[in-house]
């Protein structure tokens, strides 16, 4: 069982860095949001079946995983500091009122930043997210994007957007995928 | 370091709650040392009445031999009483923990979850609560403590008269009051003693040297036996509630 199971996540980690390597931005595009809601699902379920949670984090809409009673700052660090902290933007870094505050009555985009920070300080390699927040708009969203570009350049990690929004599967052609490619078949392709 | 932050900030953040778990500690440490102090006082006062019985020659001990034996019946029911009031606290310890920590558990569910999302384990979590409980158990604890060590003097008093009364209870069980005077004064017939009939059972009650003024005990056997109170069913509600909130976040 044990050599079976050894086997079987060795297949899903080649089936990872066949899809999601070189470190980078990755988008993976739904037509609708109910088969977006599935296939991310059924993407942190294959980690996790797969023995490879511990290389995963997700950014969530519905459940970001932030606990209210700790500071912004330690909820970036609750799964301890395995890259150094330079990763998060400058801007954010010095904004010590906010890393320094209660991570409670956060927007959407600030959940964003903590979730991303979160799964990088983490030192997850798959960073899987589950498109951007309604009311997010196209700067903040580019501005994220930005951000997002930058450290996981910098920290040799991979983002995995999973979005309806087609025009960033046409923006970057070469990182992208009309359909959601099947992890567990993918070490082969 | 972190995990300790946690539970600092945790126990902050529910306050309302563990504020109510600090008087149920704090109770139940008073409750419990009073009981252990009060069958100290109770096995002082039979060891007492023992050697007291030693100031008769042994024909009279023999003519008295129902009365002695209703006397040590009458003491170890109140033994036994204690006992019984003692385990009686420490259930109902563990049925209020049991209950508290169902309400903190639907209190803590989406804390519980986005701890499981940032991929903390169960014995993670566990443990974390559990330390939010027994910070409060300790501190607790170490007040009411402090508040029985003010109130030494007014405790023995207390405890004297509580286990006169239980004395008192169980004897009128065992024998009549008439005949436990006459009985009594037969013993005492023609003898002297260095104390009166009435101290024969309850020293503080007549004349004669009084056994020394109880000394607080249970300090340690309270503090176990509400850690055990304490920790058997929080671990077995928050396991509970982790197992359910896990099988929730993968089949939503």
């Amino acid at each position: 069982m044990a050599i079976f199971q050894s086997q079987k996540s060795k297949h899903f980690e080649a089936a990872l860095t066949n899809l999601f390597t070189p470190a980078g931005m990755y988008y993976i595009h739904f037509a609708d949001v109910d088969a977006l809601n599935d296939c991310f699902e059924t993407y942190a379920q294959a980690f996790i079946s797969n023995g490879a949670s511990k290389k995963m984090a997700i950014i969530s809409k519905k459940d970001a995983g932030i606990v209210p009673y700790l500071t912004v700052r330690s909820n970036i660090l609750i799964n301890g500091q395995h890259r150094p902290f330079a990763l998060v933007p400058e801007a954010l870094r010095k904004d010590t009122l906010f890393l320094d505050g209660d991570a409670t009555q956060l927007s959407p985009a600030q959940s964003l930043y903590i979730q991303l920070f979160r799964g990088l300080m983490a030192g997850r390699q798959f960073i899987l997210m589950q498109d951007f927040p309604e009311n997010m708009g196209p700067q903040e969203t580019r501005l994220f994007l930005n951000c997002a570009q930058e450290a996981v350049a910098a920290s040799g990690a991979s983002l995995i957007i999973l979005t309806t929004d087609n025009g960033l599967i046409q923006a970057n052609p070469r990182t992208s995928w009309q359909v959601a490619p099947n992890l567990d078949d993918a070490a082969t392709a | 370091m972190r995990f300790l932050e946690r539970a600092i900030k945790a126990l902050g953040y529910h306050r309302r709650p563990y504020l109510a778990g600090l008087l149920v500690s704090g109770l139940f440490t008073i409750i419990s040392m009073v009981l252990l102090t009060a069958t100290q006082l109770n096995l002082a006062t039979q060891t007492g009445f023992k050697n007291r019985l030693q100031q008769f020659d042994t024909s009279a001990i023999k003519s008295a031999d129902d009365l002695i034996k209703s006397v040590q019946t009458a003491y170890a029911g109140v033994n036994v009483q204690y006992g019984n009031w003692w385990w009686a606290s420490i259930i109902a310890l563990a049925v209020i923990t049991f209950g508290f920590a169902i309400y903190l558990a639907k209190q803590r569910q989406q804390e519980t979850n986005a701890y499981l999302l940032v991929g903390k384990s169960a014995p993670d979590i566990i443990s974390q609560y559990l330390l939010e409980g027994l910070v409060v158990f300790v501190v607790g604890f170490g007040f009411a403590w402090i508040v029985l060590m003010c109130f030494t003097q007014v405790l023995d008093q207390v405890l004297v008269k509580l286990n006169a009364t239980l004395l008192d209870q169980q004897l009128s069980g065992q024998v009549s009051a008439t005949s436990f005077a006459k009985l009594t004064k037969k013993l005492f017939a023609h003898r002297i003693t260095d104390f009166s009939q009435d101290s024969l059972v309850i020293p503080h009650r007549g004349i004669g040297p009084r056994p020394e003024t109880s000394v607080l005990t249970g300090l340690s056997t309270t503090f176990l036996s509400g850690i055990c109170a304490l920790v058997i069913p929080q671990t077995l509600v928050y396991a509970i509630s982790i197992w359910r909130a896990r099988r929730r976040l993968r089949h939503h």
